[in-house]
């Protein structure tokens, strides 16, 4: 078992580091912006993205891509992350629409919405969870019935990153009632004239996330992506590569998390208290362990295997190190956080609120260990 | 990066799984009586010695991994075999760099048998303070039934002849402990890695025997039927076992990484190292824990074999540092990085 980069690897990092010091030069630290600011940073960094070439890096070269493998992307985004670069406006575009429609989509499609992606024009969300489907995905009610031509869409979408900002939605619907949940399911590439977008405001005051209301709206049959009724097959594929390509951030941003609240504690003079060594010892192991099973994930990978249900116990272990260094961090401040008005205070306590998300977005705490329960343990389900 | 296992590697976790198999049942044989090796003890030390040893000092080019790979197996079946105590003694003796000389041959190929000689009464770790009889060792493991003791000293590593083994009562019986007192040492060698190589021979049977408890209590949790279903399908009874096994997942990848980090003399080998003891010996109590819970009423009796788990995680937890003091010094090592004067 060897755990050092080979030198194919090295050469592509430095490549990619080489390219990321120089564009993230005038890019402030996103950690201390407002919501505002992070997206225009965001918008600012798709456009150098695109302008670098770096759109479709795990694409195929047929498609304008880079023709590299999916840990690329994989890879790309651990360097970037490591710097602290913003989140790519068009992520949904580029790393989830563009390779699902390569995998599924028709010359047609292929040809009507790659080149907008990679050229930074189009840009995409993701309309998968509902109000009333959120861990029990397959149970959404968003109906398409059949007009001429095409079909006619009502329901509601939530949880949507970047739907304001969205001209085409991964949409998923239900187009037979009557089938068995996963079989019913039918995934569209919907243009979104007559969406109603409502934000979300968080606990932490963040919009990040939509609503979506759709009324009677229209999608033509060439819009259906990977055949009637093969929704969820085709769903899977796109939850597949946001996990890849996000497969080495999450090591990133629990030391990240790590970091930041030692920073403070050093800054502070309180980082000898013994309760206070004695949690970084526990928050450093589990982010470690993180970093490590991303590599042994990867490895797995590579040697030809899937990724198998251990991936939930990183996701576990790396929600636990984000939520409790974010915590510590608010309540090493004089009043246990509860005063906004300090020094960088606000902050913290909008990370640590933002943090709360973590068991539950991608995934809840729990989906994660039935999942671990069923796959590692053999235990029966229990959901 | 090839972060999987070799062919190599899992060759010797099934030929020593399957060592271990035999010798399965001795860590409840010695709750009524002495401890007696297992079958596949003299096996282990003959035919596995050179596992893990380095080429300088007598090995054949086996990396540490392979060695902890074969202990993990061990600790999964809770084999009370003296051989991770006698791999822990040589660990302690491979990592002087400097050293070119062989370790002697009977040690290799098992004929003599050594337990390390770590812990001082009262200390919670290596190095954490002079200890107050500087030759006088606690928690040793078979040192009646060893050959010899490598014992860490401040000033290093030596080959020490007991003059006095006193025999304590272990919370393991299969696992028994003594304070021995050493006579001074005549020729020291630098710890160097030493002490980290033997501490994550401790770590792998740790991370076992989490893994061991993991899938008692899943047995467990798949077969008992309550209220007209197998408990196994109550969440309440799931989702602990699920968090047991997530901490034994990530102490086991902890401590390959850190054997690793070690073997290849990594800038952050030491911090792995604490690391890995820290979250090994965690995993372990929590999963002999939670085997305990999950079999009910008959999981506090002596009868049924959780405990056993619990005692064998006990023991390693204590041995070679306590795991609340590996993990101090995993949060001062790491706060220690961020200082300002600190290199980044």
């Amino acid at each position: 078992m060897d755990f050092a980069d080979s030198d194919v690897d090295l050469a592509f990092r430095r490549t990619v580091g080489g390219w990321l010091d120089e564009a993230l030069r005038d890019v402030p630290d996103q950690e201390e912006l407002s919501q505002d600011e992070r997206e225009h940073w965001s918008r600012v960094w798709q456009d150098r993205l695109c302008a670098g070439g770096w759109a479709g890096l795990s694409w195929p070269v047929e498609h304008g891509g880079r023709g590299l493998d999916a840990l690329a992307q994989a890879v790309f985004n651990e360097e970037a992350a490591v710097r602290g670069a913003p989140y790519p406006l068009n992520g949904v575009g580029m790393m989830l629409a563009g390779p699902t429609i390569i995998a599924h989509g028709t010359d047609e499609q292929q040809a009507r919405h790659l080149p907008g992606i990679l050229h930074g024009e189009e840009y995409w969300c993701q309309g998968f969870s509902e109000p009333g489907s959120g861990s029990d995905l397959a149970s959404l009610r968003t109906t398409a019935t059949r007009v001429d031509g095409g079909w006619r869409i009502n329901g509601a979408k939530i949880w949507t990153s970047n739907a304001h900002n969205a001209s085409r939605c991964l949409l998923l619907a239900r187009t037979d009632a009557e089938a068995p949940k996963h079989r019913g399911i039918t995934y569209f590439l919907a243009p979104m004239d007559g969406f109603t977008i409502r934000p979300l405001e968080m606990i932490n005051g963040d919009t990040e996330f939509n609503e979506m209301f759709l009324d009677d709206v229209f999608v033509s049959d060439d819009d259906v992506l990977g055949g009637v009724g093969n929704g969820w097959r085709v769903a899977l594929t796109t939850l597949a590569f946001e996990r890849g390509s996000m497969a080495l951030n999450l090591w990133v941003w629990a030391r990240q998390a790590v970091d930041r609240v030692v920073d403070l504690a050093v800054e502070r003079g309180v980082a000898d208290d013994s309760a206070f060594v004695d949690a970084v010892g526990a928050l450093q192991c589990d982010a470690e362990a993180v970093r490590i099973g991303s590599m042994r994930m990867v490895g797995e990978t590579r040697a030809g295997g899937v990724p198998g249900p251990e991936t939930s116990a990183l996701k576990s272990l790396w929600a636990g190190v984000v939520q409790n260094a974010n915590r510590l961090a608010v309540q090493l401040d004089e009043a246990g956080g509860v005063l906004l008005d300090g020094d960088g205070a606000a902050a913290r306590m909008r990370r640590y609120l933002r943090a709360r998300a973590h068991t539950i977005e991608g995934g809840t705490e729990e989906v994660q260990k039935s999942i671990l329960a069923e796959r590692v343990l053999d235990l029966p389900r229990s959901r | 990066m090839r972060a999987t296992f070799t062919q190599e590697q899992q060759e010797i976790a099934e030929a020593v799984g399957s060592l271990a198999e035999s010798g399965k049942g001795t860590a409840r044989a010695a709750l009524s009586g002495p401890w007696q090796a297992p079958a596949g003890d003299a096996a282990l030390l003959r035919d596995f010695g050179l596992l893990g040893v380095p080429e300088a000092v007598g090995g054949i080019g086996s990396s540490l991994i392979d060695l902890l790979v074969a202990v993990e197996a061990l600790g999964e079946h809770l084999v009370a075999s003296r051989f991770p105590a006698h791999a822990a003694a040589v660990q302690l003796m491979c990592g002087d760099r400097a050293r070119s000389v062989p370790l002697p041959a009977d040690v290799l190929d098992g004929r003599r048998v050594l337990t390390a000689a770590v812990d001082a009464p009262g200390a919670a770790g290596w190095a954490d303070r002079v200890p107050v009889d500087p030759l006088v060792r606690t928690l040793v493991p078979y040192a009646t039934q060893a050959d010899a003791v490598v014992a860490l000293g401040p000033a290093g590593v030596w080959l020490a002849d007991p003059i006095g083994v006193t025999a304590r009562e272990s919370v393991d019986p299969s696992v028994p402990l003594s304070d021995v007192a050493l006579s001074a040492a005549e020729q020291v060698t630098q710890p160097g890695a030493g002490v980290h190589r033997a501490a994550l021979v401790v770590a792998a049977e740790l991370c076992g025997v989490a893994q061991g408890a993991v899938e008692l209590a899943a047995e467990q949790a798949r077969t008992r039927r309550q209220f007209g279903r197998v408990i196994g399908s109550f969440q309440g009874v799931a989702f602990p076992l699920a968090e047991a096994a997530t901490a034994r997942k990530a102490a086991w990848d902890l401590t390959l990484y850190a054997a690793w980090a070690v073997d290849n003399a990594r800038p952050d080998a030491e911090i792995q190292v604490h690391a890995a003891k820290a979250a090994a010996g965690r995993a372990a109590i929590f999963a002999a824990e939670r085997c305990i819970q999950v079999h009910g009423g008959m999981g506090i009796t002596m009868e049924a074999d959780p405990h056993l788990f619990l005692r064998r995680a006990f023991v390693l937890d204590a041995r070679f540092g306590r795991g609340s003091w590996h993990r101090r010094r995993v949060g001062a090592l790491r706060i220690a990085a961020r200082r300002p004067t600190a290199p980044r």
